[in-house]
């Protein structure tokens, strides 16, 4: 292997436009729009989460409480519960709460990220009414060994590091990686609820984070086309939960431990015209949350075996088919529970596309579920995409969905305030877009621009019963979402400096249609913390191994009640990332500099939660390959 | 020739680039950076009543409304504007003494003194836990009932020292002072689930020493003194359901039940026992409003004023006028809604209040 190739699969970030390319390549012809995030942006956050992915390069808005605390993500106007984190097939939201929590998730742990709207993106899990996270690992089958160390020191206290070796042949790959995390988390921000004119700096107390994860992965190669997979996911997450600062903040009271083990095995086949995957696993998981005050120390555990299997097959002609199954079992034990409390979960699907080359892609596909031998409601699903002459730069996508998302087992069978009697909330989902692909001069030019159109009913709200005055869920609202998706990208090298240009956007009308009888001042109504513009800007100059990111990052304002009566300003967010790799003959060393908040503006994502001005991360990485 | 086109043309486009980033940068500088309440305003002074709007607990959106009944407006963050921060989390009660008022702010743990004229704060109370209500005994005491504490704390209000906790060894909810004592009742056993929360604890006012204890039913959680001098509890049955709601009139000198009335549907929760200025009527909210003199024998069964639909949150009974305020939360994620009605119960007017409007004080 030549020393540039090696370079090149060591740090993508040297052949930038051949990965833009690669990338369309592989999603242009999906009926749904899908938007894989670019592997350069990956090694960039390779020591954060998630939640600091999604919203620092993508123009979704993510709800955080703190850096490191929860966070949950809003797609196209939906509710945290209605994206779905898909991880390698499965569904890792909690079927307790029904949400994940983003700043779990390590980018260090995942290889590949996606992000779509649209049903029928994943046909392994149930897709979200708003959208989906697809993460996935992969192995490559040509390492020998490759080494990955870094550690990463940040402000506040912040250190972090992590650790991957990849070992094997042709035959077999393991790979291991590890990561710890602490910071005291203990930032400065203005205390606006002390003055709004003259807010005095005080420091936040009571966030700090730990976390310890291991990711182990084996892949066998059985036969030519054949993958036997195991992969297993340990991860301890502690963090402490500080209350909003207008309230009584007692140091150290509120907690939350988070454990879990994911196992996964799987079998993969894959030749010219056919394709199967077969896959089970285990998760485990053990949510402790404590608050001295109130005297509550209490464990949710929950234990899920998702099992799959897929096949599909291409050659009759321009039609492939592909059809599956699922079984899925759930169960939930807590204090907040009057017993365990069980869910299973059965689906068939299937789907059928046509694909006239590179012309036109027409896509049906259709989903029944059980759920606890329960006919859920039938998901069928219609895209298309189409270019009108064949080396058009234009291409055409459009999709027609249904999805549905059961009560969360807290939903049902909390005490007190479960309501056992919640119906599914069902979603009728449009997309259409246009997409633009061109290389003019020597600069390459990507543009697309999707509308979208969500009618989801009997969404469930939690609010006190009449009755007895405390909280229950019911299936209340019925929200119509409707919006616009840009995403701009312009790419180009001179000489030997690449630079790339991106703007990615979304305006999102999101409004609640009268709910109850009385409630006539949140009809029509944009829905709280849902911001109706996010802009994400970026620039990218690369050069002899240097690499300059700049982003700019504009959320609007959220309301933060439901008849819009108050709000939360607008905010911005710079960012700059400086790397330098440097490439010896079977390694390289990495050295990236992070300037978070450039500006150092101060802003709440929800009221009263503050986030950290300027604040700074160095990290050094050493890789090694043979 | 070629290739300084190509350079040209790059400049241009790194340039447009260029302008957009500089673009959002002037079109987004915006320094606010906390919440904003479209609909706070300047108090006005006036005859009237002041809605304390809980707002959601851990949102740290509670807020101070004051309904002026001559003018008949509504003044919303009143408390926001006159001192531009924000009451803080959870404010749940508030007791007028002399020209202040004492406003209970539960989960932020203190109690706000403001100026009664202006609405400006003239002392913040810290060093509570949870607390719930404050009842002045004398000049020189002041209990502060707490949720989360297992003490009723003592503040002297000319000093604003807490002088004294008197253990009681539970939650301590609503107080009312009569014959030299204080009732609290122990309203919610929540943080202490081995006891009953059945219980009217009684201290010496002027020992401040726990005494005695009555038993009522589950759930005191409002009392009122009528105008014979006679203690009246009203228990809402427990959380769900747990027993019968129950009222019960008590001698405050022997500790003697005189009455207790048991409501017949378990499936109810009366709140907000209030009387008239004369103290010769009680009313209550069970959904729909009900009125009763003290001397009747029985529970009336029909209401004086129905909810039409609505679900009401809290009550209260002007002195003097005996007008109806009721306040609606509707979605308890929104502006509430309050409703006047004469002591007739002709609708005198509705308003928009704060988040979740909760207890009423009268000036």
């Amino acid at each position: 292997m030549s020393l540039n190739a090696i370079g090149q699969d060591i740090f993508d970030t040297l052949d930038l436009q051949g990965i833009e390319i690669f990338s369309q390549r592989y999603e242009k012809l999906l009926p749904q729009k899908l938007v894989t995030v670019d592997s350069v942006v990956l090694a960039e956050y390779f020591a954060s989460n998630l939640a600091d992915l999604i919203a620092g390069a993508t123009p979704l808005f993510v709800k955080s409480y703190s850096p490191g605390g929860l966070a949950s993500v809003s797609f196209r106007g939906t509710a945290a519960s209605h994206t779905h984190l898909i991880w390698n097939g499965i569904n890792l939201n909690s079927p307790m709460s029904g949400q994940t929590d983003l700043s779990l998730i390590p980018i260090f742990f995942i290889d590949r990220v996606s992000i779509s709207g649209g049903t029928s993106a994943s046909s392994t899990a149930l897709a979200g009414l708003g959208g989906n996270i697809i993460m996935k690992t992969e192995a490559d089958f040509h390492n020998k060994l490759a080494i990955d160390l870094a550690q990463e020191i940040g402000s506040f206290e912040t250190f972090r590091t992590f650790g991957k070796v990849n070992l094997g042949n042709r035959i077999f790959q393991s790979s291991t990686r590890f990561l710890m995390a602490n910071s005291e988390n203990h930032f400065s921000y203005p205390d606006n609820s002390v003055s709004a004119e003259n807010p005095p700096m005080k420091t936040r107390s009571g966030a700090s984070y730990h976390q310890k994860g291991l990711l182990q992965e084996f892949n066998f190669s059985a036969g030519l086309h054949s993958i036997l997979y195991a992969k297993l996911w340990m991860q301890d997450d502690r963090r402490g939960i500080p209350s909003n600062i207008v309230a009584n903040n007692i140091p150290e009271n509120e907690e939350l431990n988070d454990q879990s083990v994911r196992f996964i095995l799987g079998f993969e086949r894959k030749n010219h015209n056919s394709g199967l995957i077969i896959q089970t696993s285990m998760l485990n998981s053990l949510m402790n949350y404590q608050n001295i005050l109130a005297g509550i120390n209490t464990d949710n555990r929950i234990s899920s075996s998702c099992n799959f299997v897929n096949y599909s097959f291409q050659g009759i002609k321009n039609l492939s088919l592909a059809a599956g199954g699922g079984i899925n079992y759930h169960k939930a034990t807590s204090e907040n529970y009057e017993k365990t409390q069980t869910r299973q979960e059965l689906n068939i699907n299937g789907s059928i596309n046509y694909n006239l080359e590179d012309k036109l892609v027409l896509q049906l596909s259709m989903r029944q579920d059980f759920i606890d031998q329960n006919f859920a409601p039938f998901i069928p699903s219609f895209g298309f995409s189409y270019r009108i002459r064949k080396a058009s730069p234009f291409l055409l996508k459009g999709s027609a969905s249904r999805a549905f998302k059961s009560p969360s087992l807290n939903d049902l069978y909390w005490v007190p305030g479960g309501n056992p009697d919640l119906t599914e909330e069902r979603g009728k989902n449009y997309e259409l877009g246009v997409s633009f692909s061109k290389s003019i001069k020597n600069t390459l030019v990507t543009a697309s621009i999707t509308g979208f159109y969500a009618d989801i009913i009997n969404w469930i709200t939690w609010q006190p019963d009449t009755l007895f005055s405390y909280w229950r869920p019911f299936n209340l609202r019925h929200v119509v979402s409707r919006g616009l998706e840009f995403d701009g990208n312009l790419a180009s090298t001179i000489d030997q400096v690449s630079w790339n240009y991106q703007l990615k956007s979304t305006f999102t009308l999101a409004e609640n249609i009268a709910g109850s009888t009385n409630d006539e001042f949140s009809d029509r109504r944009q829905l709280v913390y849902m911001p109706g513009i996010v802009v994400n800007q970026s620039i990218r100059i690369t050069w002899k191994g240097f690499s300059g990111n700049y982003t700019l990052n504009h959320t609007g304002k959220r309301y933060t009640t439901t008849d819009n009566s108050r709000y939360l300003p607008g905010y911005l967010v710079q960012d700059i990332a400086l790397s330098k790799t440097i490439l010896l003959s079977r390694s390289a060393f990495r050295m990236q500099l992070n300037v978070n908040n450039l500006a150092n503006k101060y802003y709440q994502v929800i009221a009263w939660q503050p986030m950290p001005g300027r604040n700074f991360s160095f990290s050094l990485q050493y890789r090694f390959s043979k | 020739m070629k290739n300084s086109t190509f350079k040209q043309r790059n400049r241009v486009v790194f340039r447009l680039v260029l302008i957009l980033f500089a673009g959002t940068l002037l079109g987004s500088c915006e320094d606010e950076f906390g919440e904003v309440n479209k609909t706070k305003s300047m108090f006005q002074d006036g005859t009237g009543v002041f809605i304390i709007n809980e707002g959601n607990y851990g949102a740290g959106n509670g807020s101070l409304s004051f309904l002026n009944f001559d003018s008949l407006k509504i003044y919303n963050g009143v408390f926001q504007t006159a001192n531009n921060r924000p009451l803080g989390d959870v404010p749940y009660s508030m007791t007028i003494m002399n020209d202040k008022a004492w406003v209970v702010v539960n989960n932020s743990g203190k109690i706000e003194i403001i100026n009664l004229t202006d609405m400006k704060s003239t002392d913040t109370l810290a060093g509570f836990i949870s607390p719930r209500y404050v009842l002045p005994v004398s000049g020189q005491k002041v209990y502060i009932s707490d949720f989360y504490s297992d003490k009723v704390a003592v503040v002297n209000p000319q000093t604003l020292q807490i002088t004294r906790q008197i253990p009681v060894g539970r939650c301590s909810e609503q107080m009312l002072l009569a014959e030299n004592k204080v009732f609290v009742a122990f309203w919610s056993n929540f943080p202490y689930p081995s006891l009953e929360n059945n219980q009217l604890l009684i201290i010496n006012a002027e020992t401040d020493a726990l005494s005695d204890s009555i038993q009522v039913g589950k759930e005191p959680n409002s009392m009122v003194l009528d105008k014979n001098g006679k203690i009246w509890v009203l228990c809402s049955g427990g959380f769900m359901g747990v027993e019968f709601p129950t009222l019960w009139q008590i001698d405050p000198k022997s500790h003697e039940i005189l009455k207790k009335l048991t409501f017949p549907d378990i499936y109810t929760s009366p709140t907000h026992l209030c009387k008239n200025q004369a103290g010769d009527s009680l009313f209550f909210l069970n959904l729909d409003i009900f009125g009763m003199p003290v001397n009747a024998a029985n529970l009336p069964e029909t209401p004086i004023l129905q909810s039409e639909g609505r679900y009401y949150y809290s009550l209260a009974v002007a002195p003097g006028t005996s007008d109806i305020l009721l306040s609606d939360a509707i979605d308890y994620q929104q502006q509430g809604m309050i409703y006047h009605y004469s002591a007739k119960g002709t609708l005198k007017g509705s308003y928009k209040a704060g988040i979740i409007p909760g207890n009423f004080s009268f000036n």
